[in-house]
C-alpha cells in the first residue's frame, strides 16, 4: 500500500488513501515524487493526502497515525496537523476511537497466536449476523455486505488452530477501504471475508464533481454527467476528445493496478516497466487537460495549440511502444509462474455470480458496454476476451485492454484533429459506460446522478471464494488479480 | 591457544552452557525452550573450538542451528501451549525421568573421569587420522546409515502419530467422532 | 592473525552498507541520492525501538544482533587477498556455512518475538526454505573443497590458478547462486519479509536501531556471499595484471550486481514452488554435483 506524502498541499481535510491506483487516475504518480509504497510505518517516507476524504476511513487512519512517532519528519506536513484534520473527519462520522482498534490495527487482539485460548470466535464468521463489530458500522449509513466462504481444512490433513488476520481498511496490501477478514490454517487461507467499507450512492451534478467511485477516473464522472444531463450537443468533435481521455484513463487504471500487482510480487522489472508505460499516458493526459475539461472541449470551438496536439500524439506513441514491451514481459513464463492456474473462475461460475467487466471477460463471459457505442464501432472496437479465468488470464486481459485503449485513444485523437464529427450519445434513461472494473450505469434524479455498478458485490464474493484454499502469498495475488475496490457503488 | 586462554574460555562457556540447559526445563514457552537448547548446544560448539577442535566445533555450530530450529518448528506446531501463555505444565513423569537423567549423567561422568585418555598429540598427516577416515567411511558406515534411517523413520512415525490428533490431542473416547473436519477451536 | 584483522573485518562490514546501497541504486536504475539516504538513516536511528506486543521481546531484540553477528563472522571467513584475510582457518569454508546457518534462528526469533501471525508465518517460511537449501549449500562447499583437498578458502582459491571453479563445476555454481540469494533474503527469495505479501513479515515491527541492524546485516551478508562466491568459483585474487585485492573487489562487485539484478528480473518465488524446486531439483542435483566433483578431483587434481 502507499503511504505517501502530499504531492501538493490541499487545504481540505486530509486522509491517507493508501492506493497508488487512485493517485494515478487522478493525475498524480506517487513514484514521480520519489515515493515508494511501503507497508510498514517504520519506513514511511511521506504521506499522500487526497481530497476529498471519505469519512469512514478517518478512524482507521487515526489508529495508523498513532503508530507513527510524532517526530517522524518524513511527512510533508507535521503529524499533528494531519491528526487534527483526521479528528475533524472522525467527528463527521460520530463515533471515534473504539473503531480504530477494531479495524486498522490488525495487531491488536491477534498478537497472541500462540495463546490458543481465545480463538472461539473463529467459527462465527460464517453467519455474518453478529460479527462483533458489525454494529459499529451501521452508524455511518453504510451497510457492509459480509461474504464469508469457508473452506475445507488444508490438504495435508494436519489439524492446526486457525489464525485470524484482519487486513485493511488501511495499511494492507488491499486498496483503501477494503477489509479482508482472513482465517489462516497454517499458511493456507481457510476462510475469507471481504467487505467494502465505502459507499457512494449518488453523485451531485456539478462540473468537476467527484466520480461515482473516487478510485475511478475523473473523466468517467464527467462523461456520465454530461451524457445523463442531456447537455451534450450532438455532432461535435468534442466527443472524440472525451473518448481519448476516457481510454487513456482506462489504460492508466489498468497499468496502475498492474504496478501494484508487481509490487505484491516483488518484481522490480515489472514495476519499472509499468512506470515507463504510465509516464507518457500521464503526459498525454496533461497535454489534453491544458485544452480544458473533456466535457468542454470541442475542436473548432477551442483553439488547440499545435505543440500540445503533437505532444499528446507523440506521448501516446511512446505509450504504445512501452505497452508492447510490457505485453511481451507479461506473456513470458515469469508472470505465469505466480498466477497461472490460481484463482480460477470458470465461465459457468462467472455467469452464475453475475460478474461483469474485465473479470468476467477473462473467464470468457460478459460483454463490453463499449461495443454498443456507435463511436467505438466506428473505430473498429472489438472487446478483448480472455479464457481460463485464472489470475494470469485476468492480468493478461487488462494488459491487452490497455494496449487496445491506447490504440483507441490514438484513433479517436486522429478523428478529433481531422475534424470528423462524432454523433452525440443517445439519450436513454440509463447511461451505461464501461469502467476499468466493469460497467457503470447512471440515471439522472433531480440534480443528482444515481449511479449503479452491477457486479461489484459479486466480485467480492467470487474473490473471497477464489482465495480459499490457497497459500497466503498466492491468495493475496489472487485477491489482487480481481482489482477490487473499497467502494460500493449504487444503492 | 595457551592453556590459560583455553581455561578462560572453557569454564565460563561451560557454565553458560549448563545454565542455558537448565533454563530449557524452567521456561514453559516451547519456542524459548528450543532456542535456549540451541544456545546451549552452540556454546558447546564454542567449547569445542576452545579445546582446539575446530572442525568439530564448526560442525556442531552448523548442525545444531538447523536441527534446533526444526525442533522449535515442530514444538510450536504440535504443543498445545507453544508460547507458554496458558501456564500449562509441560513436564510429566518427573520422578522417573529425573532418576534416569541423574543415572545417565553419573555413568557418563564416571566413564569420562575413569577412562585413561591418550595424551599423545597426533600430527596432521599421521596414519591414525587416515585410519579413522577409512574406518568411518568403511566398515562403520553401515551402522551410521542404519542409525540415520532409524532416526528418519522415528521422526516420520512421530509426525504421523501426532498429526492425527493435532495440537490438542485426540478427542476423548466419549466425544463425537470429530476427526479432522471439526475446527480446532471446539476442542480447545 | 593479528589484532589488526578483526578491526579490518568490522571496517569492511561497515563499508558494506554504503557500498551495497550504491549498487542497489544502480541496479534499480535510480540516481543515487546519498543525502536522502543519510537523512533516512538518521531518522531510522532517531526513532525509538518498537516494543512488540508479545511476551518474547527479548528474542525480538536479540534477533538483529544475532543477524549482524552471523553476517560479520561470515564476512570474516572471506579471503580478500593473499595478505589480508579475516579468519583463515583450516575449516574456514565450513565456518562460513555455519555462520550463515545462524541467520535461520535469527529469523525465527524475529518472527516469533514480534508476536504477529504474519511475522510468525515469515519465520516459518524461512525455516522451510533454509531446510530445503541447507543440503545443496553444504554439498556445493564440499564439491569445491574436494579439488583443493582442503576447506581452507585460501587453498580453494589457489587451486583455481589454472581453471576457475565456475568453469570446472558449473553445476555447483548454478546450485550455489540461488541458495546464497535465499540466505541473504534477497528477491526473488525474500520470503520471510516479502514486501507486499507479509507486510514486511519478520521485520515489520522493527524500528530504530533494530531496523538499522537488520538493514546492515543484510548488506554485510550480501557482501560476504558475493566475496565467497568470487573466492570459491571465480578464482578470487588469482588473475594476472591487476593487483590481487583489485581483482577480488571487481569479482565481488560483479557477483553482488548479478544477485541484485537477478532479483529484479524475477517475481518473488511462491513458497511452495521454492520448496518443490529445492527438494525435487536442487537436492538431487547437489548429489550429482558431489559425484562429479569426486571424479574431477580423481582425474585432474591429484
Amino acid at each position: 500500500m502507499v503511504l505517501a506524502s502530499a504531492a501538493r498541499s490541499t487545504a481540505s481535510p486530509a486522509l491517507i488513501v493508501p492506493d497508488e491506483q487512485s493517485w494515478l487516475v487522478w493525475g498524480f504518480d506517487p513514484a514521480s515524487d520519489g515515493l515508494e509504497p511501503v507497508l510498514d510505518w517504520g519506513a514511511v517516507r511521506g504521506v499522500l493526502v487526497p481530497d476529498p476524504m471519505p469519512a469512514v476511513l478517518g478512524a482507521p487512519l487515526a489508529a495508523c497515525l498513532s503508530e507513527l512517532a510524532p517526530t517522524a519528519p518524513v511527512m510533508h506536513r507535521p503529524v499533528s496537523e494531519l491528526a487534527r484534520s483526521v479528528a475533524a473527519a472522525e467527528e463527521d462520522v460520530g463515533h471515534g476511537n473504539d473503531r480504530a482498534h477494531d479495524h486498522a490495527n490488525h495487531r491488536h487482539g491477534h498478537g497472541d497466536h500462540g495463546g490458543g485460548g481465545d480463538h472461539g470466535d473463529g467459527g462465527d464468521h460464517g453467519d455474518g449476523g453478529d460479527h462483533g463489530d458489525g454494529g459499529d458500522h451501521g452508524d455511518g449509513g453504510d451497510h457492509e455486505d459480509m461474504m464469508a466462504i469457508t473452506g475445507e481444512p488444508s490438504g495435508d490433513g494436519l489439524v492446526m488452530e486457525s489464525i485470524d488476520v484482519s487486513l485493511g481498511p488501511l495499511m494492507s496490501p488491499m486498496v483503501a477501504g477494503l477489509v479482508a477478514e482472513v482465517t489462516l490454517d497454517g499458511d493456507v487461507v481457510a476462510q475469507c471475508t471481504l467487505r467494502a467499507l465505502l459507499r457512494q450512492p449518488a453523485v451531485r451534478l456539478k462540473p468537476g464533481g467527484p466520480p461515482p467511485d473516487p478510485l475511478e477516473p475523473r473523466a468517467w464522472a464527467a462523461v456520465l454527467a454530461s451524457a445523463a444531463a442531456a447537455g451534450e450537443p450532438p455532432d461535435t468533435a468534442g466527443v472524440w476528445l472525451r473518448m481519448v481521455r476516457v481510454e487513456i484513463e482506462r489504460a492508466t487504471s489498468h497499468l496502475a493496478w498492474l504496478r501494484s500487482l508487481a509490487r505484491l510480487l516483488g518484481w522490480g522489472e515489472l514495476v519499472k516497466a509499468t512506470r515507463v508505460a504510465v509516464a507518457p499516458l500521464l503526459a498525454a493526459q496533461a497535454s489534453l487537460a491544458r485544452q480544458g475539461g473533456a466535457d468542454r472541449v470541442s475542436v473548432g470551438a477551442v483553439a488547440i495549440e499545435p505543440g500540445d496536439e503533437l505532444a499528446a500524439v507523440r506521448e501516446l506513441e511512446l505509450a504504445s511502444e512501452a505497452l508492447a514491451r510490457l505485453q511481451r514481459l507479461c506473456a513470458g513464463r515469469r508472470l505465469a509462474s505466480r498466477t497461472a492456474g490460481r484463482g480460477v473462475v470458470g465461465a459457468a461460475e462467472a455467469r452464475a455470480a453475475g460478474l461483469t467487466g474485465p473479470v468476467a471477460r477473462a473467464s470468457g463471459v460478459g460483454g463490453d458496454a463499449r461495443s454498443e457505442d456507435p463511436l467505438y464501432r466506428e473505430l473498429g472496437f472489438e472487446p478483448v476476451s480472455g479464457q481460463g479465468g485464472d489470475a494470469l488470464a485476468r492480468t493478461l486481459l487488462r494488459v491487452a485492454e490497455s494496449v487496445a485503449a491506447v490504440e483507441l485513444a490514438r484513433g479517436s485523437l486522429a478523428h478529433a484533429y481531422s475534424g470528423r464529427p462524432g454523433r452525440g450519445d443517445a439519450q436513454a434513461e440509463w447511461v451505461t459506460l464501461e469502467g476499468p472494473r466493469g460497467p457503470l450505469r447512471a440515471r439522472r434524479v433531480g440534480d443528482c446522478l444515481r449511479v449503479d455498478a452491477p457486479g461489484r458485490e459479486a466480485v467480492l464474493r467470487v474473490a473471497s471464494r477464489a482465495a480459499v484454499g490457497l497459500e497466503w502469498g498466492s491468495a493475496l495475488v489472487v485477491l489482487a488479480s480481481f482489482d477490487l475496490s473499497g467502494w460500493q457503488v449504487g444503492p | 591457544m595457551s592453556d590459560l586462554a583455553t581455561a578462560i574460555v572453557f569454564w565460563p562457556a561451560v557454565g553458560l552452557m549448563l545454565a542455558a540447559a537448565v533454563f530449557v526445563f524452567i521456561t514453559s514457552s516451547m519456542a524459548r525452550a528450543g532456542l535456549l537448547l540451541l544456545a546451549s548446544l552452540a556454546i558447546e560448539g564454542l567449547v569445542f573450538l576452545a579445546l582446539g577442535s575446530r572442525f568439530l566445533g564448526f560442525l556442531q555450530l552448523l548442525m545444531m542451528s538447523g536441527e534446533m530450529v526444526i525442533m522449535v518448528f515442530f514444538m510450536v506446531m504440535f504443543m498445545p501451549d507453544p508460547g507458554g501463555l496458558m501456564g500449562m505444565d509441560m513436564t510429566h513423569d518427573k520422578r522417573r525421568s529425573a532418576t534416569v537423567a541423574v543415572a545417565v549423567t553419573a555413568a557418563l561422568g564416571l566413564v569420562a573421569v575413569l577412562t585413561d585418555w591418550p595424551a599423545r598429540v597426533v600430527g596432521r598427516g599421521a596414519p591414525d587420522v587416515r585410519a579413522i577416515g577409512f574406518e568411518v567411511m568403511g566398515r562403520s558406515m553401515i551402522s551410521f546409515l542404519f542409525a540415520g534411517m532409524t532416526i528418519l523413520l522415528a521422526m516420520v512415525g512421530g509426525v504421523l502419530l501426532a498429526k492425527h490428533g493435532g495440537r490438542f490431542g485426540l478427542p476423548a473416547a466419549g466425544d463425537e467422532q470429530s476427526g479432522e473436519h471439526s475446527p480446532p477451536e471446539e476442542r480447545s | 592473525m593479528s589484532y589488526f584483522t578483526p578491526l579490518a573485518v568490522v571496517g569492511l562490514a561497515l563499508a558494506a552498507a554504503p557500498g551495497v546501497w550504491l549498487l542497489e541504486q544502480l541496479v534499480a536504475g535510480q540516481r543515487p541520492a546519498p543525502g536522502r539516504a543519510l537523512r533516512d538513516l538518521r531518522i531510522m536511528l532517531g526513532s525509538p525501538l518498537q516494543r512488540p506486543e508479545s511476551c518474547d521481546s527479548a528474542l525480538f531484540h536479540l534477533a538483529p544482533s544475532l543477524l549482524v553477528l552471523a553476517s560479520v563472522v561470515a564476512l570474516a571467513t572471506v579471503p580478500w587477498a593473499p595478505g589480508f584475510r579475516g579468519i583463515d582457518l583450516q575449516a574456514g569454508a565450513l565456518l562460513f556455512v555455519a555462520a550463515l546457518a545462524y541467520v535461520t534462528p535469527a529469523m525465527v526469533m524475529a518472527g516469533w518475538g514480534a508476536g504477529r501471525p504474519l511475522a510468525v508465518l515469515g519465520g516459518f517460511r524461512w525455516v522451510a526454505l533454509m531446510l530445503a537449501y541447507a543440503m545443496p549449500l553444504a554439498m556445493v562447499i564440499t564439491s569445491v573443497a574436494a579439488p583443493a583437498g582442503s576447506l581452507r578458502p585460501t587453498d580453494i582459491v589457489r587451486v583455481q590458478h589454472a581453471v576457475p571453479m565456475a568453469v570446472a563445476q558449473p553445476l555447483a555454481l548454478a546450485l550455489w547462486l540461488p541458495a546464497v540469494t535465499a540466505v541473504c533474503f534477497l528477491p526473488p527469495f525474500d520470503l520471510p519479509q516479502a514486501g507486499g505479501e507479509l507486510f514486511g513479515g519478520v521485520f515489520a515491527e522493527y524500528r530504530g536501531l533494530d531496523l538499522a541492524l537488520v538493514a546492515l546485516a543484510q548488506r554485510v551478508l550480501l557482501l560476504a556471499v558475493s566475496g565467497m562466491t568470487a573466492a570459491l568459483f571465480l578464482a578470487g585474487w588469482e588473475w594476472p595484471l591487476l593487483p590481487p585485492a583489485v581483482w577480488m573487489g571487481l569479482k565481488t562487485a560483479a557477483v553482488a550486481w548479478l544477485l541484485l539484478w537477478a532479483g529484479r528480473r524475477f517475481p518473488r518465488v511462491a513458497v511452495d514452488r521454492a520448496l518443490s524446486l529445492a527438494w525435487r531439483v536442487a537436492n538431487p542435483l547437489s548429489m550429482l554435483a558431489i559425484v562429479y566433483a569426486g571424479l574431477l578431483t580423481l582425474l585432474f587434481y591429484r
